[in-house]
């Protein structure tokens, strides 16, 4: 298998006011070496959650993984030393936030801050590391001589590119980018798009997208998840969820798709709330919006049951799918 | 950045203007009389009605504040005004009012700064400590400390060092001399106190703020050394505010100074006035509080132009006087 | 969609929506067990200084007494007191005059606390006012409220009180006015800033378009925007004005003795500090101990006012 990374049976919990936030449940994915794996869900699913865990980056005392196994590269990363991780992070696993307002140090020349990072992972000179500094920011239409200027010179688009150049300068294996263009105008988020596309296409990076739009990964994904309240439920190529989405949550995701392709819109299509992840139900913990409700579904979370690699944790095909579980 | 603070020093003028203004009203409206000082209570009105009009106190009140700036002709009681540099004579020293002040600033400058250097040497690296390991036994420690620092009556906590350091354990002088600077330790430490809390407070919010901002995960997530984290990315940014607060201290360290000088009997700038607001010494209040007030005005443009040099963003745009 | 509520009337309705508010607002009070206790201590002095008559005759502390000079804490001695010799136990002690440090401390409270609650109303309602004026009315009106404003923060803020008092002469009227004028810049700029901010903000341009007077528009929104900042700040402000209170007082400046205050009693306590080191302790710790609760509180306040401060 030549799965770049696995995360099995990965549990986050939040600790605030008393309370425990279930961000992420007995979550587990499998991502192969060059896809791109697009990544939906609604406004806090655990997405960005996720996507912390898989450079460890959680951080205590609010946040903490607390079951769980997470490889890369065969790597065990939450056994990974201080050390090991942090040759790990920006060199080999990278990761582009929503707001590229906030993700620059705004007293750091935009140039510092790819530089320190090739400096820091390729053991470039510092000038060495300011030329490759200017050469990412080239690749991504930004001239060069403007490496020396600072964040709030930029604008929002033009930040984002910065981010990429950034998230890109070391070449990693592995792309974490979290809602890159959220943040964005329409017409910029395009442009912003295409550049991403074409220098994942030179490089072969592999892309965990996260996004609301199913637009936007019908156009740049190989394969899709869908996340609720912390779980997967549903996976599989983007030719199979497109073509027969399966799980109760996705197909409602499909009957709102804007009829315009506007990326912008928020994913608040079927009737209802997330549960609150203090508090989550008993069973399916879609169950409570699902239009397809059984009376099996407020008792029993369902199990994953797989269709020729097209996976669906939903009571709906309990009874034709072979559980995911036995495949294991 | 010039243009800056070129229209930072020019705003600065009527400001001064005002300050000079206010003060010398609240010294004009005082119940005191200084011809009457002059020449004690026996005088005869004609006699009395001369002192005043050669001292110039029977000018309307305008009058009276521009000889004050500007100066005025009488060959006993003239003096080239306040902005020539000179703001005529005490009525019971008779010395000039302005030559005090310049040979005693150096004193309470001497104090003021020992007291930022020592509140800032402790105060920030503590704030950063504390900053790192939020509600850790040692940060609770530093913040009941802190809160107590910040509450503390100084001219109180002057007289409980002179008590145990000088009385009981004598270990330190109880005057104090600029001449001799172990005799300093004690008003320098007692005047720290109050600004070390303050900035040990917010070193350590300013900390925390910013270590939860999205660049600092970024700057985490590029895979740099924590320490490296810390000192460029963090302590950078917290700094920032940490800069204009230990100015404002600078200033509050200077009237702090004043009222902490007359406990040590130090020959500063607050003695000096404290002194002549016993004496209703007019010339010498208004001079002396009108010093410290330019020195503070000036203190605080200093804070401002630095903290357009520090955060790239402020550069062009206008930021209101530094005070909250 | 226009359902009415039938069960109460419009006042009944507000009464039980503070009461909520106050609910969540005391959870998250009480939570910071330092506010808490702070708070305590705050109701602890008032009451002491409320009632410092039942515990202490104010004839008895302000008398002299000089055979019974510099007792330690805990000594009695005979006081000859309205006609008749008393045995009185001196608990915190006597001082240079033979008072009673505790009864004094007692009564000094009381002066504090009066200070330091009508300086900051004082400086409230006039700060108040010229900020909500700045704001309101802007132009020449604003940029002689700020300027003036900017002057009186450019002076050192103890020595402007200093400057005033020694100006007006030492009364306790003076004061008050000494202080109040301090401290009512911070007031002008939370009000000014904050009438500003709801002036042009859409419900305002809303309201007025619907014909609503926009005078009683603009200061529900300003009072209900302004309401937790001016706590908080007036609560560090009684503290800021206590403080200040026993500051000018130790110079002289303030309130003289014999009437009792913290700040006078350590003038006294300065000249005897070698001989009778307890005169000096007992007001002093009587002045921290009450600014800190102040200070305290205010934190633990503006954490409960503002949730988006915790941390
Ligand atoms: N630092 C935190 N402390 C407490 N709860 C958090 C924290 N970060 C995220 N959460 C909670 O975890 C859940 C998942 O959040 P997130 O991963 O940001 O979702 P998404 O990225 O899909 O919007 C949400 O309920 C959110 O409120
Ligand atoms: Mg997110």
């Amino acid at each position: 298998m030549d799965n770049l990374l696995e995360i099995r049976d990965l549990a986050v919990h939040y600790y605030s006011n008393r309370k425990v936030v279930e961000a992420v449940n007995h979550l587990s994915l499998d991502m192969k070496k060059g896809t791109v794996l697009g990544l939906v869900g609604e406004t806090g699913a655990g997405k960005t959650t996720l996507a912390l865990s898989i450079v460890n980056m959680i951080r205590g005392p609010q946040g903490k993984i607390v079951q769980g196994s997470l490889r890369f590269n065969g790597k065990d990363i939450l056994a990974m030393g201080r050390q090991e991780l942090r040759g790990l992070r920006g060199k080999d696993i990278a990761m582009i936030f929503q707001d590229p307002m906030t993700a620059l140090n705004p007293v750091l020349p935009v140039g510092d801050q790819i530089a320190e990072t090739v400096i820091r992972h390729e053991g470039l000179t510092r000038a060495q590391g300011w030329k490759k500094a200017e050469e990412m920011l080239e690749t991504v239409g930004i001239p060069g001589i403007r490496s020396r200027e600072y964040p709030h010179q930029f604008s929002g688009g033009m930040k984002q590119r910065v981010v990429i150049a950034l998230a890109l300068a070391c070449n990693p294996v592995l792309l974490l980018a979290d809602e890159p263009t959220t943040a964005l105008d329409v017409t910029i988020q395009a442009q912003v798009l295409d550049l991403m596309r074409k220098l994942i296409r030179e490089n072969g990076t592999s892309v965990l997208f996260i996004t609301h739009s199913l637009g936007l990964v019908a156009e740049n994904c190989d394969e899709v998840a869908t996340m609720y309240a912390g779980e997967i439920v549903e996976y599989g190529t983007v030719d199979q969820v497109f073509g027969r989405p399966l799980h109760p949550y996705t197909r409602g995701l499909f009957g709102s798709l804007p009829r315009l392709r506007d990326s912008q819109r928020r994913l608040t299509p079927i009737p209802g709330l997330m549960p609150d992840p203090t508090a989550l139900p008993r069973g399916c913990y879609f169950a409570p919006r699902c239009p397809d409700k059984m009376p099996v579904c407020g008792e029993i979370h369902p199990r994953d049951h797989l269709f020729e690699g097209h996976r669906v944790k939903c009571h709906l095909y309990g009874g034709n799918g072979r559980e995911a579980g036995n495949e294991r | 950045m010039w243009r800056y603070i070129a229209k930072r020093i020019l705003m600065l003028i009527p400001v001064l203007v005002g300050v000079t203004f206010l003060v010398f009203s609240l010294m004009y409206i005082t119940p005191s009389d200084p011809a009457q000082l002059m020449l004690g209570a026996n005088a005869s009105p004609a006699a009395y009605a001369q002192m005043r009009a050669d001292m110039g106190l029977d000018k309307p009140f305008i009058v009276q504040y521009l000889r004050f700036l500007f100066g005025y002709k009488h060959p006993v009681f003239g003096y080239k005004g306040l902005v020539f540099g000179d703001l005529g004579r005490s009525y019971i020293t008779n010395r000039y009012v302005f030559e005090l002040i310049l040979s005693s600033f150096p004193n309470t400058a001497l104090l003021a700064t020992g007291a930022l250097i020592l509140s800032i040497a402790l105060g920030v690296p503590i704030g950063i400590l504390s900053a790192t390991r939020p509600y850790s036994f040692i940060d609770m420690v530093f913040t009941v400390l802190a809160l107590l620092g910040a509450s503390m009556p100084t001219f109180w906590v002057a007289m409980v060092f002179i008590f145990f350091f000088a009385n009981r354990l004598g270990w330190l002088p109880a005057m104090s001399d600029p001449a001799n600077l172990i005799s300093i330790i004690l008003p320098m430490v007692t005047l720290s106190l109050n600004s070390m809390a303050i900035l040990m407070r917010m070193t350590r919010s300013s900390m925390l703020e910013v270590m939860e901002q999205d660049y600092i995960r970024t700057a985490r997530l590029k895979g740099l050394d924590e320490g490296v984290v810390i000192r460029k990315h963090a302590l950078r940014n917290a700094l920032i505010p940490i800069i204009t607060i230990a100015g404002l201290q600078f200033g509050a360290l200077l009237s702090g100074a004043v009222l902490t000088e007359k406990i040590f009997a130090y020959p500063g700038i607050g003695t000096i006035m404290v002194d002549a607001i016993y004496l209703k010494d007019t010339p010498q209040i208004l001079g002396s509080i009108c010093f410290v007030a330019i020195m503070f005005s000036l203190v605080n443009l200093a804070v401002d132009i630095m903290y357009g040099l520090v955060d790239p963003r402020v550069k062009e745009t206008k930021r209101g006087p530094g005070r909250k | 969609m226009h359902a009415f509520d039938t069960s109460g009337s419009n006042l009944s309705r507000s009464l039980r929506r503070i009461a909520r508010n106050f609910g969540q607002f005391w959870r998250r009070f009480s939570r910071n067990k330092l506010a808490t206790a702070s708070l305590a201590f705050v109701i602890l002095v008032a009451l002491v200084s409320v009632f410092a008559d039942l515990f202490y005759n104010y004839d008895f502390v302000t008398a002299n007494s000089l055979e019974n000079a510099f007792l330690k804490p805990g000594e009695s001695g005979v006081v000859y007191f309205q006609d008749r010799d008393v045995e009185h136990r001196f608990l915190l002690g006597s001082d240079n005059y033979g008072r009673d440090i505790l009864g004094r401390i007692v009564h000094g409270a009381r002066v504090s606390l009066i200070i330091g609650f009508v300086a900051v109303a004082f400086a409230l309602s006039l700060g108040g006012t010229l900020g909500a004026m700045a704001g309101y009315k802007g132009g020449r009106m604003d940029t002689l409220i700020m300027r003036v404003t900017d002057i009186l923060l450019s002076i050192p803020m103890i020595m402007l009180s200093i400057a005033i008092v020694a100006a007006l002469g030492n009364s306790f009227f003076n004061l008050l006015l000494a202080i109040s004028i301090t401290l009512a810049p911070r007031y002008i700029r939370i009000v000014r800033a904050s009438v500003i901010t709801v002036k042009d903000q859409e419900f305002v341009e809303a309201a007025r378009c619907l014909g609503a007077s926009d005078l009683r528009i603009v200061f529900r929104h300003i009072l209900i925007n302004i309401t937790a900042p001016i706590i908080v700040q007036s609560t560090l402000n009684v503290g800021t004005a206590i403080l200040w209170t026993s500051f000018l007082s130790f110079l002289g400046l303030g309130i003289m003795p014999p009437k009792p205050e913290w700040g006078n009693m350590l003038a006294e306590a300065r000249e005897f500090i070698q001989y009778a080191p307890h005169t000096l302790f007992a007001p002093g710790i009587a002045i921290l101990l009450t600014v800190l609760a102040y200070n305290l509180m205010g934190d633990g306040l503006r954490d409960a006012l503002d949730p988006k401060l915790k941390r």
